[in-house]
């Protein structure tokens, strides 16, 4: 028995596990396959703020801002470099002043560069774009370590969870681990334990190269990105290109609904790298060393589930980030450790909470 | 016309091409090297199957390298030194031979540290060895054909340290035709061979000067030239998924005769030569037989698994230590976790070893099967 039992060792369930022991619960955490192996492996360990709506505002930066705050270990590869969001033409320069001055109204710090400051900040670019907005709090990380960092202090169980409750998850072996709170953080998986949630996979593709230190120095991603990408529900790609502590060049990144196989697409391989290549013409001559894809959990409006399951006492959900869940994990883990011990949450919870799907349905 | 495409120009895919371009087939070869000949016949131009190949007409695209294909599309991408092709098949015969396996051993990342494959090659294309101590060390036959060669290119080879076991090999030696046996013996005349033995550990200051060899004590040596036998490759095949026949050491280790019977017989098939194709069966039965005895006498014995010491490298590419691995229970774990095998050659050297010393089955293969240039996976023009 131990205090809180989480079900996905995802990062999302890893900060969960660290922000409960950090209140003092005793945790395990279950998983069918190994720490940080599901989506979270799959992912590009951006953290970033971002503005699509308020709520989702106030989490990215609130999480933000708590990443900075921790204390990882170098394994965690943490980059401070922060996010140049690339405008192409003048119409996505129009939207980095807009972008700029939320974030300034609300006290994130951010730069807005011109063409020139551009090319001089990211030489690799194409030259001829319009400029970008620097966000310099916007940091990067590896995503399947900082999850084995965040889980050091729980219980680790292998296993599969097939149902939870307020005291206890059943595994698929016949087996039960109690606890007085149960979460679940199984991302993709989550439906099939809480009904009524409204995860669907959205798989991506990326591509990592060979080591080039240099080659880009900041989280590059288009303007574009969250018109095109985030509200379609077609397939799509974005220019969305990191460097790794390693001197790697991470590109990114595809976007499908419907699609559920781990298969690489040569189709939209293709498409993303060359989406990349139109921004970074030298791009095409850097050796691709390895592929792979993720599912992000998506969820309707593009926020997460946070809170507790309508009709229980001690079961949670926190899931559903789609391409956010890095960012998110530690502000998500935050709001369920105060629900958890009865403690107002540092920033309002409402928008997240599992009944707003019914109330925007109705 | 329909084409027949096959990657590898190895004895099983120069086999492969010369018979179905002889059944009257458009052929496409593609390898990654300048010249046809594969592992074995590097270098060469002069030979039975050179001159059948140099009669018929085969497309030969050199220096080409598959990085990828797609089965639906029927489609393989080409990396070529100054261009990427797309080239599509209606039959594909995939002859892409066999690489050596590397197992750790202190000292194995030493300067004058070789895989016997790799000193061959090198030797075949240019490096000196005259009066150069030579040892060799690991296990199966291509450490007698090293020998052989490095000492009739004046090499002092001081042994081949073989570590199957004395008693295993001559079961080997009894299952084999004549000729084989004389082939074998032909190869070692005045070359020390000791079966289990192996080098425990190599030793130097800036490249190799000594190896200690199990049961023999110290040698002092220029070069050492290791392999512990052959692992098929198959990456490209499991990228095709199941798409194309898979011909020689690919398809499993067992040997030029092998390469070429299936090589035939594929190339057979293609061309519609059924007649062809079952009248090598039988040749194709003993030589599997074959395969599956070497397989057997050549086995490698477990104390190979306790060679490598906590800082010795397992991964060269991401310098992971056998004590790194220690903590990981899986391949993925170590991938994931320790960076093993995520380097440029993506765990083709590592990966085998790490399956023989922990038993970590290999994940699944994506592409590129080898580095590719970002240019090269761009796929037809979107937008
Ligand atoms: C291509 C791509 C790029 C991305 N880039 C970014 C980025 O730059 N920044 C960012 O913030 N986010 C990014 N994301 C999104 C991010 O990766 C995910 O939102 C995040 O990893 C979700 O974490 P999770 O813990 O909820 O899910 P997961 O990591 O999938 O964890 C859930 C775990 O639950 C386990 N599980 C499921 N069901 C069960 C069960 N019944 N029993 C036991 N265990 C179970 C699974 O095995 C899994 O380990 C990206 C995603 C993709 C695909
Ligand atoms: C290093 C080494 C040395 C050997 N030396 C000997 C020897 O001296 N004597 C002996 O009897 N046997 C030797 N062997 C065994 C020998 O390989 C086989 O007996 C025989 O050559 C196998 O023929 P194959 O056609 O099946 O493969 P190979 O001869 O290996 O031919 C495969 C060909 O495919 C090419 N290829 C692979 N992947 C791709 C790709 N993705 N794109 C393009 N091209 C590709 C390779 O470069 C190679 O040219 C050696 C094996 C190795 C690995």
């Amino acid at each position: 028995m131990t205090d809180a039992v989480i079900v996905g060792a995802g990062i999302v369930g890893a900060a969960c596990a660290d922000a409960l022991a950090d209140e003092g619960l005793s945790v395990t955490v279950v998983d069918s396959g190994i720490p940080g192996g599901g989506t979270t492996a799959g992912g590009m360990g951006h953290l970033t703020v971002m503005d699509d709506s308020e709520a989702q505002f106030a989490l990215t930066r609130y999480s933000v801002d708590l990443w900075r705050s921790m204390d990882l270990p170098p394994r965690a590869e943490f980059l401070p470099c922060g996010t140049l969001w690339v405008a192409a033409d003048d119409e996505e320069m129009a939207e980095v002043r807009r972008k700029q001055a939320f974030l300034s109204s609300r006290v994130v710090a951010s730069e807005v560069l011109d063409s020139r400051a551009l090319a001089e900040a990211e030489p690799n670019l194409r030259r001829g774009l319009a400029g970008a907005l620097f966000v310099p709090c916007d940091a990067i990380l590896y995503q399947p370590l900082t999850t084995r960092h965040l889980l050091r202090r729980a219980k680790f169980v292998s296993g599969e969870a097939i149902r939870l409750r307020d005291d206890g998850v059943d595994l698929r072996d016949g087996s039960r681990l109690s606890a007085a709170v149960t979460v679940n953080a199984a991302g993709v998986g989550a439906p099939k334990l809480t009904a009524g949630l409204d995860i669907q996979p959205r798989k991506g593709h990326l591509l990592i190269t060979d080591r080039y230190p240099g080659f880009v120095r900041h989280a590059l991603v288009e303007l574009g990105y969250l018109k095109n990408a985030h509200a379609s529900r077609a397939d799509s790609v974005a220019f969305n290109v990191q460097p790794r502590v390693t001197g790697q060049v991470l590109i990114g990144s595809s976007r499908q609904l419907g699609a559920t196989s781990p298969d690489i697409e040569p189709r939209m391989l293709g498409w993303m790298l060359q989406r990349a290549a139109s921004y970074l013409p030298d791009a095409p001559r850097l050796n691709g060393i390895r592929t792979w894809t993720g599912l992000r959990p998506c969820t309707p409006d593009n926020l997460p589930y946070i809170g507790l399951v309508p009709g229980t006492r001690s079961t949670y959900v926190a899931a559903g980030h789609e391409g956010l869940g890095i960012t998110s994990a530690t502000g998500t883990a935050k709001l369920i450790a105060s629900l958890a011990t009865g403690r107002k949450p540092p920033i309002p919870v409402e928008p997240y909470a599992l009944s707003r799907e019914m109330v925007e349905h109705v | 016309m329909r084409r027949v495409v096959v990657v590898g120009a190895g004895p099983a895919g120069m086999a492969a091409a010369v018979c179905a371009a002889e059944g009257g087939r458009q052929v496409t070869l593609i390898d990654d090297n300048p010249e046809p000949g594969g592992q074995i016949w590097r270098g060469e131009t002069e030979g039975a199957w050179f001159e059948r190949l140099q009669r018929v007409r085969v497309a030969r695209l050199p220096s080409a390298r598959v990085v990828t294909g797609d089965p639906d599309a029927r489609a393989l991408t080409v990396e070529l030194p100054d261009r990427t092709v797309t080239v599509t098949w209606d039959d594909l015969i995939l002859a892409t031979g066999a690489r050596e396996r590397f197992l750790p051993f202190p000292g194995w990342t030493l300067p004058g540290v070789l895989g016997a494959g790799g000193i061959q090659a090198l030797v075949k294309s240019g490096l000196d060895v005259r009066g150069k101590r030579v040892l060799v060390a690991g296990t199966g036959p291509l450490l007698l054909a090293v020998a052989a060669l490095l000492r009739s290119r004046g090499a002092n080879v001081l042994g081949v340290a073989e570590q199957a076991s004395g008693a295993s090999l001559r079961k080997f030696a009894f299952s084999l035709p004549w000729r084989k046996l004389w082939q074998g013996f032909e190869l070692r005349r005045g070359i020390r061979y000791w079966t289990s033995c192996w080098v425990e550990s190599a030793e130097g200051r800036d490249r190799v000067e000594r190896v200690r060899l199990h049961g023999r004590g110290v040698v002092e040596c220029d070069y050492v030239a290791v392999g512990y036998g052959l692992v098929p490759n198959t990456e490209l095949a499991q990228i095709l998924r199941g798409a194309g026949t898979l011909v020689g050491e690919c398809n499993g280790v067992g040997g030029v005769e092998k390469s070429l019977i299936e090589g035939q017989i594929a190339g057979h098939a293609a061309a519609g030569n059924a007649a062809g194709a079952a009248r090598l069966q039988p040749e194709l039965d003993r030589a599997r037989k074959f395969a599956a005895s070497l397989d057997k006498a050549f086995a490698l014995r477990p104390e190979l698994r306790h060679l490598a010491q906590a800082e010795t490298l397992v991964c060269r590419c991401e310098s992971v230590t056998h004590g790194d691995l220690k903590e990981f229970g899986s391949w993925r774990e170590a991938k994931l976790y320790g960076r093993c095998g995520m380097g440029p050659c993506q765990g083709r050297v590592c990966g085998p070893a790490a399956e023989f010393l922990y038993g970590w089955q290999p994940s699944s293969v994506r592409p590129p099967v080898l580095p590719a240039r970002v240019g090269s996976l761009l796929g037809e023009q979107h937008e």
